[in-house]
């Protein structure tokens, strides 16, 4: 069943439309992530499904409930749903267990401490319940924010960059916790990041935004492998992008002949650029296609390298850091992807 | 900063408007008296003489407490209050001095100035009784001792007994009947009024008139302010009312009369200019100032009277020394707290 | 002690001095006096004043809270010019609402007689409230005092996250139940000290009470002093009431000693205010229009008639010195107190120890005494000081100094300083509060001194709360009487004097014209004043 379905919803702020029909469904129980650069219309996206944002055009449905039109938008309160803050808006005034329960109503006193004696152990801050949220530590509010909205069991919780304050270590971990949290609850969930890694370790579909656009919605696996424009290519992962012909058997690149992920729309002939993943290639000796070594990240396990193929084009290239090449060596690449993604060129 | 520019900017535009000049021929005045009933006179003193009289107003206690506080160094010369009792009490307080002046003593009764001539009264105001016309015939009324008769029950509308003028009132019924009869009197008075007291004695006037109650208590010169008043309203209602002299009996006291009175403090450095003043306050011009400018009656023999002080006809005041009212003021207040006058 | 702690204390201690003066009557003998008032008076004024105190804790509440929750986070008819306008009561001294009231409404009055003429009622026919009673008392103080809790909790709703707010609607409150829940509360503070100013007001006055025949506390006081001419007892009683006030305001920090209300969020783009429509949008346009209309316009209005019609003393050549000593006087008090204020508040965040907060409380009690206690605290020890000085110089070198310090300008101001600073430190401390801590911490790091922090970090964030806070003292010193009556010099006048004056001798009619003046006088800053507040208030909202 459908818990949450945007139908062409447009949002305009004064005259400028920031959203622009956007259409989207979410399952039961399904995390979803909205993903795009600041700006681009996610954190409002994310308010029109809370009911902060007017529709200009467009329908929210929940089920079979009408949540907004262009000239209705049902209260907030009544919307069942919970959201977490980009900067937690923990109640300052109250201590922790006050605020996970603030949301709770219609509730016996008992059924109330049963709940929040489980979400605090879900959370990891049993015992905690007692202060206030300026003795705890960031990772810790963060967790009170998700426990305080997701207290009452709401048909859909929403999260507003809710790993923006934090440092990256931490944020992995908490994407990962939060999960399972959301998964165990069966809680479906709608989160706005930037970061397409959060969005990776969270979400079972994302949907980037640019310019106010839908531009894919789709599972991560596909929108990697098969992004459906350049910006979500780009956005999504490292890539490089070569100049390509469609041919017969695929796309010719400086990398050779390789054959088109799906059947899209080219003519023979026309020019195309092929999206080329770090990953994509491969150090072959044998290979008649060389490249120039030009420069190298240290990551840890990997090193980062680019490479000047002849064409002029660079190309980026994960190899194991326990293999060293030197700058300016020349090596053999080939192609480990069985397909490629090609788009149209500017 | 401009913050600290501006402070200091306001402090120097401060300090130009306090000019006391250290002119030789001045004289400093604290006074009780408000500014608009006392500085007329001042000023034809000024013209007269060439004195230049510098002026305080405020409340007596204050006055007093300041004078205190300020002890030999005090910039005062003269003290005018509004009622004998607090000249009373700036004499035990140590802060007056005996004047010697014929022409004081001459003019100024010897029960409206103190024994020792430490203070002088000025002019005169009585506290008699107000009847509503038509609802009481003054054949009812005799004494104040009388109102606390049954016949009064809910009928009397008098202020506060946080009032000096009542105070005065029961420090004068303390002399003549002495404390326990006064108590006595006022457990049965409060009886008799017809609200709980409130306001000032133009309010009690304006009560009467509005028919809350049948009589009034209240000082000659705040009837004759709203006779004389620009309000119709107030014209009106004091038109309504009459006044009743009590305690006329050829053996009784008379009306409680009290004074607004002058003293020379103990610190006074300008002392024969204050004295001038002292004297030119109990003029013949002076005198029938205080009549036309505020209903009271003057000190001073045969002074200029009013048509409305006229009207009211003559009476008898009460003889007592006035000093007396200071001395039993603490009894007067603590008397009437006991009987539950508010 | 550091050395900045000892500059600390020993300011907070000269402000104190009257005070403390007063209090230092306690070590005198308790005299029988006391037995009379235990006896007699006391139970009755202390249950006074309680309801007293209760009543107007109610009217300044709903009255200021109401309002600036509608125009802080409303839309309706008439919001950008009620916002303002809800503070001019705050121009009108308590004693002459009262007057102006009485007049109006007393069985005598226009409104009273209009009735009785209409029905051919008699006195006794018909039931009328009587003003001059404790719940007029109640209502005029309400009227005059709400606009401090309206300043502070208006400042505190603006200055609310949003999210937080936001939070509350999707844990299913409605817009008024997040108020109720999130938004209250967090006001609190602001709310508590709007609420404080206004009750501390309430115990010092004198003059609607006593025109009102309620007998309070402050009563007591003065018929020890007045009536049984025992200033002890006066000063004795003056330190009891201080007492409860601090124990008041020590139970207050008490219940609220963790929780934390400056914002844990950042400030966010502030959502439109809520557009109201109909009979909703007429209701909040009436609730802000009502105390606009009675703590205002209509007394104003009867001051002006009585100014017009039947004032027989005219405002002659002397009216332009009364205005110029009322507003010089106000504005050097006001910016001597809002300075010190700053000074101690911001001694308090920085040091952080309690020797330094219980100095800057000790500092602030001032407000809660009636104005003529204060006065006399301050008129001993500079009397002192200058008779000691004068004796001291005569024995030494034969000359004589006189008074330098009593009955000066200076004194005064003092004397202003000492009784409104609490107003100021409350402003400030609020506006301090709001500002996270760790922003000092930036600033030092950053290579500011402390002064630098305060200077270049806090003063433009607080401009806002720097002007509240001066317009508040300047206020308060434009209608202050009792210290200005005692402690003046010769030949200084100013409008509350005159007004007073006129009134005591009851003449209200011919006091219409200088309360008016104090009204218009109080006006103009009120309103310069909150529009450069306004402007003041950092405002991520409006794009």
């Amino acid at each position: 069943m459908s818990v949450l379905t945007l139908d062409k919803v447009c949002v305009a702020f004064d005259s400028k439309r920031v959203l622009e029909d956007i259409s989207l469904r979410l399952d039961d129980g399904e995390i979803a992530c909205l993903l795009g650069p600041s700006g681009c219309g996610k954190t409002t996206l994310l308010r029109s499904i809370a009911g902060f944002q007017v529709l200009q055009s467009g329908e929210i449905h929940s089920g079979a409930t009408v949540l907004s039109t262009s000239n209705f938008t049902a209260p907030t309160e009544n919307r069942q749903i919970g959201m977490v803050f980009q900067d937690f808006a923990l109640f300052p005034h109250l201590t922790i267990g006050d605020n996970i329960c603030f949301g709770i109503r219609h509730q016996s006193k008992s059924d109330k401490r049963q709940r929040l004696a489980e979400l605090l152990e879900l959370i990891g801050l049993v015992g905690f319940d007692g202060r206030y949220p300026h003795e705890l530590s960031g990772g810790q509010q963060q967790r009170v924010a998700l426990a305080r909205a997701m207290a009452s069991k709401p048909r859909l919780l929403l999260l507003d960059e809710p790993f923006s304050s934090m440092d990256v270590e931490l944020r992995s971990s908490l994407a990962k916790e939060i999960r399972s949290i959301l998964k165990h609850e069966g809680i479906t969930s709608v989160m706005v990041t930037h970061d397409q890694h959060e969005a990776f370790n969270m979400a079972d579909r994302i949907g980037v935004l640019s310019a106010g656009k839908l531009l894919q919605w789709d599972d991560a696996q596909t929108l990697y492998h098969q992004p459906k424009t350049a910006f979500v290519a780009h956005f999504v992962g490292r890539s490089d992008f070569l100049q390509g012909e469609i041919v017969e058997q695929g796309v010719k690149t400086a990398l050779g002949v390789s054959p088109l992920r799906e059947q899209q729309a080219f003519k023979l002939g026309q020019q195309v650029n092929a999206l080329i993943r770090p990953e994509y290639l491969k150090i072959d000796k044998q290979s008649p296609i060389k490249a120039a070594l030009i420069s190298r990240q240290f990551r840890g396990g990997f090193y980062l390298y680019v490479l000047r193929l002849t064409s002029g084009e660079s190309v980026q290239l994960l190899l194991s850091s326990l293999m060293q090449y030197e700058l300016g060596d020349t090596v053999g690449l080939a192609l480990s992807a069985e397909h490629l993604s090609v788009f149209e060129s500017e | 900063m401009k913050f600290f520019t501006l402070t200091a900017i306001a402090g120097l535009l401060l300090a130009s408007a306090v000019s006391v000049s250290a002119d030789e021929k001045e004289v400093n005045l604290y006074s009780a008296r408000k500014e608009n009933l006392i500085k007329p006179l001042l000023e034809k003193f000024t013209t007269e003489t060439g004195v230049k009289v510098n002026l305080v107003t405020g409340g007596a206690d204050t006055l007093l407490k300041r004078l205190k506080s300020e002890g030999v160094n005090s910039p005062a010369d003269l003290l005018i209050t509004t009622d004998a009792g607090r000249l009373y009490r700036a004499k035990e307080a140590g802060v007056i001095r005996a004047v010697e002046s014929d022409v004081l003593d001459k003019i100024v009764p010897t029960n409206l100035r103190d024994p020792e001539s430490y203070w002088f009264g000025l002019s005169m105001r009585a506290r008699p009784i107000f009847y509503v016309k038509g609802k009481v015939d003054p054949s009812e009324l005799s004494t104040y001792e009388a109102l606390n008769d049954d016949k009064w029950e809910g009928r009397v509308c008098i202020r506060s007994s946080s009032n000096i003028y009542n105070q005065s009132l029961v420090a004068s019924m303390i002399a003549s009947d002495g404390l326990e009869k006064t108590q006595e009197w006022a457990n049965g008075f409060v009886k008799t009024f017809a609200q709980p007291p409130k306001g000032g004695d133009r309010d009690q006037i304006k009560a009467a008139a509005a028919g809350i109650c049948d009589v009034a208590i209240a000082n000659t010169y705040y009837y004759g302010g709203m006779l004389n008043s620009n309000d119709e309203e107030q014209i009106e209602a004091a038109n309504k009312l009459a006044i009743f002299w009590p305690n006329q009996g050829e053996n009784d006291r008379g009306v409680h009369v009290n004074v607004s009175g002058i003293a020379m403090t103990k610190a006074a450095k300008n002392v024969d200019n204050a004295k001038l003043l002292m004297e030119f306050l109990v003029g013949v011009e002076a005198q029938a100032f205080y009549a036309q400018v505020n209903n009271e009656y003057p000190v001073r023999e045969g002074a200029e009277s009013t048509e409305t002080l006229k009207s009211w006809g003559e009476f008898k005041a009460d003889e007592l020394n006035l000093s007396v009212l200071g001395e039993n003021n603490s009894d007067a207040v603590k008397l009437m707290d006991r009987a539950g006058w508010k | 002690m550091g050395i900045r702690t000892w500059w600390v204390v020993g300011i907070a201690l000269i402000m104190a001095l009257p005070v403390l003066v007063v209090a230092s009557f306690v070590l005198e003998p308790f005299n029988d006096n006391w037995q009379h008032l235990l006896d007699n008076l006391l139970a009755d004024y202390i249950t006074n004043s309680l309801l007293l105190m209760l009543g107007v804790t109610v009217g300044v509440l709903s009255m200021g809270i109401i309002c600036a929750w509608l125009t802080s986070t409303c839309e309706f008819p008439g919001r950008r010019a009620l916002s303002w306008l809800l503070l001019l009561p705050l121009a009108i001294p308590a004693y002459i609402i009262a007057y102006t009231y009485t007049g109006i409404l007393d069985f005598a009055g226009p409104v009273q007689s209009q009735l009785r003429d209409w029905f051919g009622w008699r006195y006794g026919d018909y039931w009328f409230p009587e003003i001059r009673s404790l719940t007029g008392a109640i209502a005029m103080l309400s009227l005059v005092l709400y606009p401090y809790v309206y300043m502070m909790s208006r400042a505190a709703f603006l200055e609310q996250s949003v999210a937080v707010l936001e939070a509350s609607r999707t844990l299913g409150c409605t817009p008024f139940q997040g108020f109720q829940r999130v938004a209250l509360p967090l006001a609190r503070p602001a709310i508590i000290t709007g609420l404080s100013l206004a009750l501390m007001e309430t115990l010092a006055d004198y003059g609607t009470v006593q025109y009102f025949g309620v007998n309070t506390f402050t009563t007591g006081i003065f018929k020890s002093w007045y009536g049984l001419d025992d200033s002890v007892t006066a000063a004795q009683l003056s330190t009891l009431l201080l007492s409860f006030v601090v124990v008041l305001i020590f139970m207050e920090r008490y219940s609220r000693r963790h929780a934390r209300f400056h914002s844990t969020s950042n400030t966010e783009n502030r959502g439109q205010r809520y557009k109201l429509k109909g009979w909703s949008a007429f209701w909040a346009t009436f609730a802000c229009v009502l105390p606009v209309l009675f703590g205002f316009i209509v007394p104003a209005v009867q001051l002006l008639y009585w100014t017009l019609n039947n004032a027989d003393y005219a405002l002659g050549s002397e009216f332009f010195s009364l205005v110029l000593n009322s507003l010089l006087l106000a504005i050097a008090a006001a910016f001597v107190a809002v300075s010190l204020a700053l000074l101690l508040s911001y001694a308090k965040r920085l040091l952080k120890t309690p020797t330094v907060k219980a100095s800057v409380a000790v500092a602030s009690i001032g407000y809660a005494v009636p104005g003529t206690v204060i006065a006399v605290g301050v008129l001993l020890p500079f009397a002192w000081i200058d008779n000691t000085l004068d004796a001291w110089m005569r024995s030494t070198f034969d000359v004589s100094t006189g008074l330098l310090l009593s009955g000066t300008i200076f004194a005064l101001i003092f004397a202003y300083t000492v009784r409104f600073l609490s107003v100021s430190v409350q402003a400030v401390d609020a506006g301090l509060s709001k500002i996270k801590p760790s922003m000092d911490d930036a600033g030092r790091s950053l290579g500011l001194s402390p002064f630098g922090v305060l200077r270049k970090i806090h003063l433009p964030l607080m401009k806002g709360t720097v002007l509240t806070a001066l317009l508040l003292v300047f206020v308060d010193v434009l209608k202050e009487l009792p210290a200005t009556l005692i402690l003046r010099p010769f030949n200084f006048n100013t409008l509350a004097v005159r007004s007073y004056e006129m009134a005591s001798d009851e003449r209200l009619a011919d006091a219409g014209a200088p309360s008016l003046m104090i009204v218009l006088a109080g006006i103009i800053p009120v309103i310069l004043l909150s529009r450069a507040i306004a402007q003041a208030r950092p405002q991520g909202a409006k794009k």
